[in-house]
Formats: C-alpha cells, structure tokens, sequence
C-alpha cells in the first residue's frame, strides 16, 4: 500500500534529520541534565564550598566586628576573592594585627557547621590548609 | 519576687483602665479572624494563656502577635527559655519579619534566660532593663511549660500568678506559652483568657487555619 | 581604656573571646549565668572567667547580681559606641595594596 509506506517513510526522515537536542527544542521539552559521575559532583562540591565559604567570611566578621567593619573590609575588596587565603590573611594581618587568626578560626568554625564538618580546635591552627581540608571534603561528598 | 497588686486609685490600676478605654479595652492580634472570634482582640492588659501540642503553631501566632502590636505602634518583648534569639531570628525571616531590625529600631526585644533566673528576681524583674529600653505593651512568654520545669508542681500556680501580676503592674498585655496536648485544670484559673489549640478538634483546625492564612 | 588600638587587641585577644563576641551579637538578648554562657560555647566556667572579665571591663558585657545568681548580658548601647570607634579607627589604616 504506497500511502502507508509513504507515510513511514517520512516519519522516519524526520527523526533521522533532527539531532536530539534540536527535537527536544521543538517539543519544549527542557535539556536533561548532565549526569558524567565524578566530574558534575565535583563541579557542584565547589560551588557549594564557594558559596559556603562567601557566606561564613561574612558573617563571621560581622558578627565578631559589628556590621560596619563588616561593610569596610568589603568596600576594601578583601572579600573578593574566599579563595585566596594567603591574600587574605596578609589583609588583615595588616589591620588586626595578633588578632587575625582570631578572626579566621571565626570564619572556619562558621564554614565547618555550614558544611558539617567537624572542628577541632586542639589541632595546630593554618587558615589556608583548614580552607583546603573544607574544599576537598566538598568535593567528595554532599556538603 | 515581690509584686505589688494595684489597687483602685494607685497609678498602676489607673494605667490600666485609662489604656483600656483608650482603645475601647482591646488588644488587636492582627489576625482577622481571630480577632472577630474575640470580639476585637484581646482584652487590655490580660495574660492570655495559649496551649498547644509540639508543632501546632503556638511560636508562629505569638510572634504575629507582636509583629502586628508593632505595626500598630505598641512594642512587645519576647521572653524564650528554650530557642536561642538567633534562630528566631532566622525562623521569623521566612514570614518576611526583620526581628532584628525591629530590635534595632528599639520596637522589640527577644530575651533569652533561664527559668530559674526569672524566678530568682527579687525586687528589680530580670526584665526590667529590657522593659525601660522598649518600653513595650505587649509581651510573651515561651513557655510557661519550661517555667514548669523549676518549680514545684503546688507552687507552679503560685508563680504563675507572682510572673502575670508583675506584667500588669507593668502595663503589659501577655500572651503565655504552654506546650501540652491539654491544660491542666485549677492550675490555669487566673487567666482571663485561654486559646487551646489542637490539631486533631475541628474547632481547633479553624484556628490553626486561621493564622496559617493571616 | 579608650585607645581603640588597645581595645581591639583586647577584642581579638583569644578564641574564646572571639567565640563570646559571635554568641552574644548573634544573640543580643540572651541573659545568662557564666556557667551557662560558658555551656553554651563548648568550655567551663573556669576558663572562660578572664575573657568575660576583660569584656565587661571594655564595657560591651554587663555582670548583674539577680537573686543568688550573677548573670551576664551584653550592653548594646556601649557594644555599638565600641565597634564604631574600632570601625573608625581601622578606617584610617592603609593596605599595602591601596598605596
């Protein structure tokens, strides 16, 4: 029966010119999302670390310092950049003096409850390598 | 802690009634619907015991309390034995209410202390200072269930009675916390007004409902 | 003691006085007794005992004696005046980087 065949035919064309996302924006069906293993859960470890981290640097200041040395430090860009720990901790050493480290076990103490890590604070203290046991945990496991 | 009753002609009663025909002796909750099942609101300068089982709503509506006494323009002081201020704080954001603000504003206080600290006032409240801050109309207490805790089960009406007699003398409309699926007879008669709400009563789902949706 | 180059270092002396800082800004309201302030930080009444000392003496904790009891609780007018005059003070602090 020629209609029938034709009509097989054509369906089939159809499906075989279209890639899969391009069909999948025809019908508005949303993306899928990526599902690659280690690499995504690693992606979103950091972005939940970041994140984390942004937000303990914050309040940790602020409610140790008060709101308006809170709004300094950030009008001096000192928290730009939650990564960059020796930076940071030259910044404030400048200002703080002695009592800086004061201030990062504040920060870290803040991250490792954000993140529920345990915090122990009989080990010998290093704001920078405490930032890196916190970005590795993240990266392994749901923060 | 040393309470004096006020009597007729002394300044602490005339405050009381020149308030309450003020505003025609009512104290609005601001939830609509309640407050047409009280016939406005609250009476003024009334401890109004609010009873309820874990999770029924009791922190939710007392803090609406307060919120509209503020809008309004009467502060209110939140006494919590058991919650830090922090997580009040934190819980009041997700109804859209800046309780810190509100303190910083000085139109309300969340005080956090121990039972046993309020009750060992003597003379000069633990609350006095907050009071002479804010200088607030209304006030609540969460709970009177922790109150409990530290106090001999005969003299619990005693000190229920001490702790709502001083916040009248102080000119205060109170709402008081107690968790407990029911409350427990005699202990509560010297309240003038007393809000149960359970969920499983029929009469009680509407006043859940009631300030779910305010 | 009202350098505010001394009190900062007063503030930031020790972890635990750190630690009583964030617990009483983030809790403003809380009045409580040394042992139970101390419970509330992870540590014991004794070692605690000079940090809150040295922030009473600064002003920003207030002791008060209620019945047989001494509580602790923060003074927020004086905890505010104090923050504002170290704000202040760092203000006019150049960073290596902004030279």
């Amino acid at each position: 029966m020629p209609g029938i065949v034709s009509r097989n035919i054509l369906i089939e064309v159809r499906v075989r010119v279209m890639s899969p996302t391009q069909l999948r924006k025809q019908l508005g069906a949303p993306n899928p999302v990526q599902n690659s293993g280690l690499g995504n859960s690693a992606l979103a470890g950091e972005t939940e670390f970041f994140l984390a981290l942004k937000q303990s640097m914050s309040d940790g200041i602020r409610d140790s310092m008060g709101p308006q040395i809170l709004s300094m430090l950030q009008n001096r860009g000192f928290l730009d950049n939650p990564d960059a720990a020796n930076q940071f901790h030259s910044q404030l050493s400048i200002l703080f003096g002695n009592g800086t480290s004061v201030l990062e076990k504040i920060i870290i103490k803040e991250l490792y409850r954000r993140l529920n890590i345990s915090y122990d604070s009989n080990s010998q203290f290093d704001y920078g390598a405490a930032l890196v046991y916190a970005k590795e945990v993240c990266s392994v496991r749901p923060c | 802690m040393t309470v004096p009753i006020p009597k007729p002609g002394t300044p602490g009663f005339d405050q009381l009634v020149n308030r309450a025909s003020r505003h025609n002796g009512r104290v609005k909750t601001g939830i609509p619907e309640l407050d047409e099942m009280l016939r406005g609101g609250f009476m003024e300068g009334d401890a109004v015991l609010l009873a309820g089982s874990a999770g029924s709503g009791k922190t939710t509506l007392a803090l609406q309390y307060l919120i509209n006494g503020i809008k309004q323009g009467e502060p209110g002081v939140y006494v919590t034995f058991e919650e830090l201020p922090d997580q009040i704080y934190r819980d009041a954001k997700n109804f859209g209410w800046d309780l810190r603000k509100m303190e910083e504003e000085n139109k309300f206080r969340i005080i956090c202390t121990s039972p046993n600290l309020l009750l060992e006032s003597e003379g000069e409240n633990l609350l006095d200072e907050s009071l002479k801050d804010v200088r607030p109309r209304r006030i609540v207490i969460d709970s009177l269930s922790h109150l409990a805790m530290y106090v001999d089960k005969h003299d619990l009406r005693k000190e229920a009675y001490r702790l709502t007699m001083h916040l009248k003398t102080k000119g205060l409309s109170s709402l008081l916390i107690w968790e407990s699926p029911q409350i427990t007879g005699a202990a509560f008669t010297d309240y003038e007004g007393v809000i149960s709400g359970s969920p499983r009563r029929v009469a009680s789902e509407k006043f859940m409902d009631l300030f779910r949706r305010a | 003691m009202s350098n505010p180059t001394e009190v900062l270092q007063e503030l930031l002396a020790s972890e635990i006085r750190g630690d009583i800082l964030v617990l009483f800004h983030r809790n403003p309201g809380l009045i409580d007794t040394l042992q139970g302030v101390a419970r509330r930080i992870g540590k014991t009444e004794y070692s605690i005992e000079k940090d809150v000392q040295s922030l009473v003496k600064i002003g920003i904790l207030k002791r008060k004696k209620i019945g047989t009891s001494e509580v602790i609780f923060l003074d927020r007018d004086r905890d505010h005046e104090v923050l504002e005059s170290v704000a202040n003070h760092l203000s006019t602090i150049r960073g290596s980087n902004e030279n």
